[in-house]
């Protein structure tokens, strides 16, 4: 209430003034009958009382001095309309507050970002093209968008979406999807087949559900051989089933690299040049209109500077920055151990995602060197299903 | 009994905040201001507000707040 107050009297303006003369107490006594709001009300020195006062009221209170018999010195105005009064001739300050003020009302009437939680990388961009269609991204005017159109028109274009909304927090746009869940893929289990062998191997353990088993443990089968038979034969006449199991066998994975003893090496020469686009809430704009590479051979690397304030308050304008590196190519030696540990960590690399949950009896490596360079070869003895449906047709 | 008996309005109502504020309504008038001392009327009463350092922070119509040091209220008539 109090700092109501005070901003109350600041906006309104307030002026100090003192009261000489006997009669203070019947000054302020007349105020209070005649409703004039007096503040701050205190004696300095004997005959002198300085009060606060609104500059509205100021005009009424010279009769009253008149009346009471006592004198009224203002001491000083406070308030809004001094303090503009004060500036008055300053335009440049004015001009900064009408801009702050265009600014702020710019920057509340647009759309700062785009957020869809909930969806993945590919999905974001699926919904953000739909968007930018519609013209609905970044720089979008708040009051003209069209949000049932929007809605609609994401609902229309992309598949397995159950549930979308778009809507404004602030000036952060926040797209909720919810994504229906696909049907689990039906088993064909009405379709007669067999089982073959999806590779070369030695059987290790036979678990047939359906279907007539024709291999055992510790036979090897090579690639297409029958494993589980999808006719079955019995006393009464034969019948066919679609055949099913897991058949794990011993399988050898052998993989090669080749690393040259001679690499391409490229280095920087320290030389590089900056090509700068802004971009102002969607619209870029060139900083660098006549930019040009003189470089035969560079690499890239870009960096966007986001102005914000804090990491929550990121303005869409930023600046994107392309620095252009030259570059020189050459080419060195390396060792056999250098050329080797290449090829091994070229392997595991590969391997990591290969054999995910795999398991893997034995690992066996050998190193050749070869005028072409030095050649890994990693030979792996694996336990894997080499179970394959084979459909096969039949007549009654 | 009703708000607007005679009984009731004769009473000024008097507030107190610890003896730093005393807020007083029904006020017709300011009959002395010193800083020791602030004597008011309140319709046919007399109040006399005895302390140090006493400001008159807000008069409004019919209401004075009294800012200080307070030791004591005395009523006359």
């Amino acid at each position: 209430m109090t700092v109501m107050w005070k901003w109350l009297r600041w906006l309104f303006g307030y002026s100090v003034l003192e009261i000489r003369g006997a009669y203070g107490e019947k000054f302020i006594t007349l105020c209070m009958k005649e409703e004039i709001d007096l503040w701050e009300i205190r004696r300095i020195c004997p005959g002198i009382i300085r009060v606060k006062v609104f500059l509205f009221a100021v005009k009424q209170l010279e009769p009253l001095a008149r009346k009471s018999g006592v004198v009224l010195e203002f001491v000083e105005n406070q308030g809004l309309s001094v303090t503009l009064k004060r500036y008055r001739h300053r335009y440049g300050l004015f001009l900064g507050m009408g801009l702050y003020l265009v600014s702020l009302f710019f920057l509340s009437q647009v759309v700062w970002s785009v957020e869809i939680p909930g969806a993945n990388p590919i999905q974001a961009k699926q919904i953000q093209s739909v968007l930018l269609r519609e013209g609905f991204g970044v720089g979008s005017l708040i009051p003209s968008v069209d949000y049932k159109n929007l809605r609609y028109q994401l609902m229309l274009d992309l598949d397995n979406i159950s549930f979308v909304s778009v809507n404004m927090k602030g000036c952060r746009a926040v797209v909720e999807v919810r994504f229906s869940e696909e049907a689990p893929e039906s088993v064909d289990d009405g379709t007669p087949c067999n089982i073959v062998a999806s590779r070369d191997g030695q059987i290790v353990s036979v678990l047939v559900q359906t279907g007539a088993r024709y291999v055992q443990k510790g036979q090897t089968v090579q690639k297409g051989d029958l494993l589980i038979g999808g006719i079955m034969d019995t006393r009464l006449g034969y019948y066919v089933v679609h055949a099913k199991g897991q058949i794990l066998a011993r399988v050898t994975d052998i993989q090669t690299e080749t690393v040259p003893l001679i690499q391409r090496v490229t280095e920087r020469t320290g030389k590089y040049t900056v090509k700068r686009i802004w971009n102002f809430f969607g619209k870029e704009l060139d900083a660098s209109p006549w930019f040009f590479c003189p470089y035969e051979e560079f690499e890239t690397v870009t960096e966007v500077k986001y102005l914000s304030f804090g990491e929550d308050a990121k303005i869409p304008v930023f600046l994107t920055e392309t620095y252009y590196y030259e570059t020189v190519s050459h080419e060195v030696e390396i060792s056999a151990e250098e050329a080797k540990s290449i090829a091994v960590s070229r392997l595991d690399e590969a391997d990591r995602l290969r054999f995910y949950g795999t398991e893997i009896e034995s690992i066996r490596e050998t190193v050749t060197e070869t005028p072409e360079g030095v050649v890994l070869t990693r030979e792996r003895s694996i336990i894997v299903d080499i179970c394959e449906d084979k459909t096969f047709y039949f007549e009654d | 009994m009703k708000q607007n008996s005679p009984l009731r309005t004769e009473i000024p109502p008097i507030e107190f905040m610890g003896n730093s504020q005393v807020l007083v309504g029904l006020c017709d008038g300011i009959l002395e201001y010193e800083p020791e001392t602030v004597k008011l009327r309140a319709g046919k009463r007399l109040i006399r507000i005895n302390g140090r350092c006493l400001d008159l922070c807000n008069l409004s119509e019919k209401t004075v707040m009294i800012r200080g040091v307070i030791s004591s209220v005395e009523f006359e008539g």
